[in-house]
């Protein structure tokens, strides 16, 4: 558990010395003191950010706790009666709980596993292009549909894929196949979605890439032809350890948000007939109204939620930092 | 040699083919609501794949720029979009800076205290109390401070300015250059495709904001552009089965008329900030 | 390590809750102290200053908080119709919005201690059952004699939203006399097939038969879909084809009696596994067009438009001019017919059912004159209000000759009244909705045909065994109607057998919360048919 900043937990131990022996505790707290004096503009440039965070994050976090009571608008969050774990002792005993918590891990890792290697793809493919003009132009229109909501793109996905008249499903009679339910077929339905969450989105998550190969200098690149490399090694050994940190740190945040499958879209294009593959925490709470108005039930499946994200998110940066990359914190 | 640069243009050939294919059907979607947003009803009716308008119109523009609703939310969303954006950013760098400072004392711990509230949250209803509090409800500003600094954004700049060659800093610290000198004459401009990435992050999210805006304005007039777009879109059952006002006034074209107004303007900001991705030769040229 | 860990988070943990300790204690005083005087500057407040002139009281200000009808125009400052309401109520009305029927925004507000006098959202619900338990709405009962049409209206046949005896509101049900809920389908294709409008439901079969096989479209194509409808509202039961069950003899639309007396769920009954077997045929024939579990409303629509679908299920009245006007947009020559619901072997036949669900407008504690903000409610309810608020000001708004009303369409547009004469932000959405008023400005281009549909709909309501919605179904309503949803998609589409079917659609919807339904619809039935 390396997380713990380390410089803190030595610090404190040696406060801890330092209150034993007084005379060194002054040197240590004058040497502190003169450190901070010293970086006193860093600091400074923290306390914003800090304010920020205190006030609209921890002064609220308090309500957090309200997981653990029976909420009464009477009595308040702090003063309400304690219920201990019974909100979460009547999740867990849903067996449909454990149904949509399945779903949303499987949703979430095709959604990882196929959705976060396909914009490095494309920002590598565009960093290929020589032509300018050409390589802007496909940038902009790839990050076109991320401003199409989930609403409309759903209607027209609908559309897209119907069986009886819908694009896809032409193309495939056409070469003599049977029309697929895309969207109506259990079978068909998490690759739907993936799919049709990568179109969305692919090219809106390329920007950070492209922003991180903008940073590569061209020196680099002629250094490397003069050495001989060709395009394959270039990509291997000098192309992608420049973007490697950034992929590291989109994949932990990543893994931090791995309860997150994806609501809006999955509400927009789900039904009946799919539930069983594709009902998801975030959309089964909503749809049955698990949680209209019960703040104390809501306020347990979203600290389910974070437990695990945050459990994913912290063993990824202790493997990263591990692996000598810098992790996100 | 000749093998290499034969399979390099075989490469590229591919590269552009295959990029030009994803981007036409990416492209769909856009062009879609596009083209329904200028054809009659007549037209959208009678098909579900829009391609080529037949016939062309401009009356659901119309009909929607002289509705007030339309430039009152304008003038929210830009207004929250412009000093959000100001303010966030202004957040960002600064702590990112600091946090990016190698072995600074602290600030793991801080960078971590932040990371925190990326997962855990004390929910909805001491945020509102917070706003509350702070007078800020029914204002442009319950829009602009609850969200005022996105954790992931600042992740994603500290690692873009930890990035950043060491030696630069610290000759500047030597030669009795103080950090906020740094920051804003080495730091800054050398981080320019960072610096509009993340400027680009925070005004489409400012612009698409609605969440702050359905729980802390209750005035019409104060509601920012999403929040139009989505009244326009919204049909709810009840309304539609009791009657209301709602489901008679809007055919599909103004529908798709009012998602083009919601979301041109931001989408010009991604090909005007493009040029400054390329500006990131100078990095190198340090590094070396 | 972890030991640092710990203590960390613990530290942060504390400060956290101690600064937490400071801001709830500093908010809660300083709700007592302002109680009422309602501080961060609000919305549409629209000052009466031709107002309170008449009175020499200061006029009471009253907060609303509302999801309205959110296709309404929004209110603009300076609204007259605001001013006329606060001159005659001697009030200063501000009125806060809540977006998209967020129930979520007037649930936080309300949980945070942030009352409005008067609220209006959807009832019955766990929140409005926890204001009522906390205290926090205030019963009506005290001031009876001021709000005559509530009481009316409460009285007569709303008994069943008392709590201990006492309303805690107005619950407007709508739908509950009055229906636009019917068959729809092409009359023009109809009448080129030379058949009548379907009685029964062989003849309905046929019907869909005939649309299906014989190219009513004449595009050379057997290439149209008998039967369309669209997915239901999430929680919502799949409902689009209970006019089969009803024709089949389902007694009513939320349970129904074995042979012992006890309340069952509508799907152990042999209606139900006779319907299902005639739709599955139906299904299977390839009448109903597959994919309608896909499609919302518009999507529906929009096939039947097109003429890939002959007939559909939906609502009429105000929507005749819609539908008939959109699909002449595709087809000239096409009319839109409705008729009544097809009836079974034994002639029954049933579609529009009651609602057990309402929006509910109360008055909060926070209200200092709680008699006023009741008589608000009941002038918004009331024969002057819905002048006020339909019409306008006469001599303003409209003026009259004889029994025509003519609009001053540009006066109107003032004050955000809706063009073609229909009415103010706060006509509708509140306390009633058009067809509940039966109300259709004089504009309405097929108002005989818009009225018409409603009476032919309305004919066929199918009865509630119970009237009232009881806490068990608030809690697992949702829930076991998801799992009926599932199971009718997968018995219509043949997926799996009837009988089987029905029998695991039973335990799973008694697992999912249909056992504790079961007992409070039970307790409900003997009481509600003790008292009779």
């Amino acid at each position: 558990m390396e997380f713990v900043d380390s410089e803190s937990a030595r610090k404190e131990v040696a406060l801890r010395q330092a209150a034993v022996q007084s005379p060194d505790r002054v040197r240590k707290r004058a040497s502190l003191l003169r450190y901070i004096w010293f970086n006193r503009y860093l600091y400074i440039m923290l306390i914003p950010a800090l304010v920020y965070y205190l006030i609209f994050h921890y002064i609220p976090m308090y309500g957090a706790v309200v997981a653990f009571k029976e909420f009464s608008i009477t009595k308040g969050i702090l003063g309400s009666d304690w219920a201990g774990f019974e909100h979460f002792r009547y999740l867990f005993s849903q067996d449909k709980f454990w149904e949509v918590f399945k779903n949303t891990v499987i949703i979430s890792l095709y959604r990882l596993a196929f959705g976060f290697p396909a914009p490095i793809i494309a920002a590598l493919l565009l960093n290929e292009v020589r032509s300018r003009l050409f390589k802007q132009t496909i940038q902009t229109v790839i990050y076109l549909p991320h401003f199409i909501s989930w609403v409309i793109l759903g209607g027209i996905l609908i559309n897209l894929l119907s069986t009886d008249s819908g694009v896809v499903n032409n193309i495939i009679k056409l070469f003599g196949g049977t029309p697929i339910g895309f969207l109506s077929n259990e079978s068909y339905f998490r690759s739907t979605l993936v799919l049709s969450m990568i179109w969305k989105e692919f090219g809106w998550n390329t920007i950070i890439y492209i922003a991180a190969l903008a940073g590569i200098s061209p020196h680099l690149y002629e250094a490397s032809v003069i050495d001989g490399a060709n395009r394959f090694q270039r990509l291997l050994y000098l192309t992608i350890p420049l973007i490697r940190s950034t992929i590291v740190l989109i994949l932990i945040l990543r893994l931090g948000g791995i309860m997150e499958a994806g609501f809006e879209q999955i509400f927009v294009l789900y039904h009946p007939g799919v539930y069983r593959v594709s009902d998801i925490i975030d959309t089964y709470v909503y749809r049955i109204g698990l949680t209209d108005g019960k703040f104390s039930l809501a306020a347990a499946v979203g600290l389910f939620k974070s437990l695990i994200n945050f459990t994913l998110l912290v063993l990824a940066n202790w493997l990263s930092r591990k692996m000598g990359e810098h992790g996100v914190y | 040699m000749h093998y290499t640069s034969r399979v390099g243009k075989l490469f590229d050939s591919f590269n552009i083919g295959f990029l030009a294919i994803v981007a036409i059907v990416t492209i769909y979607p856009f062009w879609d609501t596009f083209v329904v947003s200028i054809i009659p009803l007549k037209e959208y009716l009678g098909s579900n794949i829009h391609i080529f308008p037949r016939e062309v119109t401009f009356e659901a523009y119309q009909y929607l720029f002289s509705m007030n609703e339309l430039w009152t939310s304008y003038g929210v969303t830009l207004f929250v979009t412009v000093v959000g954006t100001a303010i966030s950013m202004f957040l960002t760098v600064t702590a990112a800076y600091a946090l990016s400072r190698p072995g600074l004392k602290g600030s793991r711990v801080i960078m971590f205290f932040f990371v925190f509230t990326m997962m855990f949250s004390g929910g909805i209803i001491p945020t509102y109390l917070v706003v509350k509090n702070l007078g800020m409800m029914n204002s442009v500003w319950a829009l602009i401070f609850p969200s005022a600094l996105a954790t992931y954004n600042l992740i994603i700049m500290k690692n873009f300015f930890a990035a950043l060659p060491d030696g630069l800093v610290e000759a500047a610290r030597i030669d009795g250059c103080n950090d906020l000198r740094i920051l804003y004459k080495i730091v800054i401009p050398l981080s320019l495709p960072a610096i509009s990435t993340i400027t680009l992050f925070y005004a489409v999210t400012r612009w698409n904001e609605f969440f702050n805006a359905i729980f802390f304005i209750s005035d019409k007039e104060l509601w920012p552009l999403q929040l139009f777009l989505r009244s326009m879109l919204f049909e709810n059952e009840s309304s539609y089965s009791g009657g209301g006002d709602s489901v008679f006034l809007l055919g599909p074209s103004i529908k798709m008329a009012t998602v083009m107004a919601a979301s041109i303007p931001v989408m010009l900001l991604y090909p005007f900030f493009q040029k400054y991705f390329t500006n990131g030769v100078l990095i190198g040229a340090v590094k070396e | 390590m972890m030991h640092w860990r710990e203590k960390s988070m613990k530290k942060w943990v504390v400060l956290a809750m101690a600064a937490a300790l400071v801001i709830t204690a500093g908010c809660s005083d300083k709700v007592a102290n302002k109680a009422g005087s309602n501080g961060n500057g609000n919305s549409s407040s629209n000052s009466s200053s031709n107002g309170s002139t008449s009175s020499t009281e200061k006029p009471y200000e009253l907060v609303y908080l509302t999801t309205g009808d959110q296709g309404a125009k929004p209110l603009v400052p300076n609204d007259r119709i605001i001013a006329e309401i606060n001159k005659r109520l001697n009030i200063k009305l501000t009125i806060k919005i809540a977006p998209e029927f967020s129930y979520d925004k007037i649930n936080v507000a309300i949980a945070s201690g942030d009352l409005p006098d008067v609220v209006t959202t959807q009832y019955p619900s766990s929140s409005v059952s926890q204001w009522i338990k906390e205290g926090i709405l205030l019963p009506l009962n005290d001031y009876f004699d001021k709000i005559p049409t509530i009481k009316a209206k409460l009285d007569n046949g709303l008994q069943w939203t008392a709590v201990d005896g006492k309303y805690y509101g107005y619950p407007f049900v709508s739908g509950m006399e009055k229906s636009n809920y019917t068959v729809q389908f092409r009359q023009d294709w109809l009448d080129k097939l030379g058949l009548q409008h379907p009685k029964t439901l062989d003849e309905f079969e046929a019907a869909l038969k005939a649309i299906v096989e014989k190219d009513p479209d004449g595009n050379g194509k057997a290439d149209t879909f008998g039967y369309i409808t669209n997915k239901p509202v999430p929680g919502d039961a799949l409902t689009a084809f209970d006019f089969v069950l009803y024709a089949y003899g389902l007694p009513d639309a939320d349970y129904v009696l074995n042979d012992k007396g006890e309340v069952i769920p509508r799907f152990e009954h042999p209606a139900f596994k006779a319907g299902i077997e005639e739709l599955r045929k139906w299904y299977k024939e390839k009448l109903i067009d597959p994919e309608y579990i896909l499609y919302d409303r518009p999507a529906k629509e929009q096939k039947f438009f097109q003429s890939k679908a002959g007939v559909m299920d939906g609502p009429l009245f105000r929507h005749v001019s819609r539908i008939e006007g959109s699909l002449k947009q595709v087809n000239p020559n096409g009319v839109l017919g409705y008729a009544p619901p097809p009836a079974g072997p034994d002639g029954k036949q049933g579609m529009a059912t009651h609602p057990k669900t309402a929006l509910f407008t109360a008055v909060t504690n926070k209200a200092k004159n709680p008699e006023k903000a009741a008589e608000f409610i009941e002038f918004m309810l009331s024969k002057e209000g819905r002048d006020l608020l339909q019409l306008g000001i006469e001599g303003i708004h409209y003026t009259k000759q004889g029994d025509k009303i003519i609009y001053n369409e540009a006066e109107r547009e003032k004050d955000g009244f809706a063009p073609n004469g229909w009415s103010h932000p706060l006509a509708w959405g509140n306390v009633t909705w058009p067809i509940d008023e039966d109300y259709l400005p004089q504009t309405e281009p097929n108002i005989d045909r818009a009225r018409d549909s409603v009476k032919v709909a309305s004919q066929y309501f199918v009865p509630n065994l119970v009237t009232r919605r009881t806490d068990a179904e608030i809690e697992y309503g949702k829930a076991v109607n998801e799992v009926y949803n599932q199971y009718f998609v997968d018995l219509l589409n043949g997926k799996i057998d009837v009988d089987k079917g029905i029998e695991e659609l039973g335990e799973k919807w008694r697992q999912a919360g249909g056992n504790e339904i079961l007992k409070s619809v039970n307790e409900e039935y003997k009481k509600e048919n003790a008292n009779q």
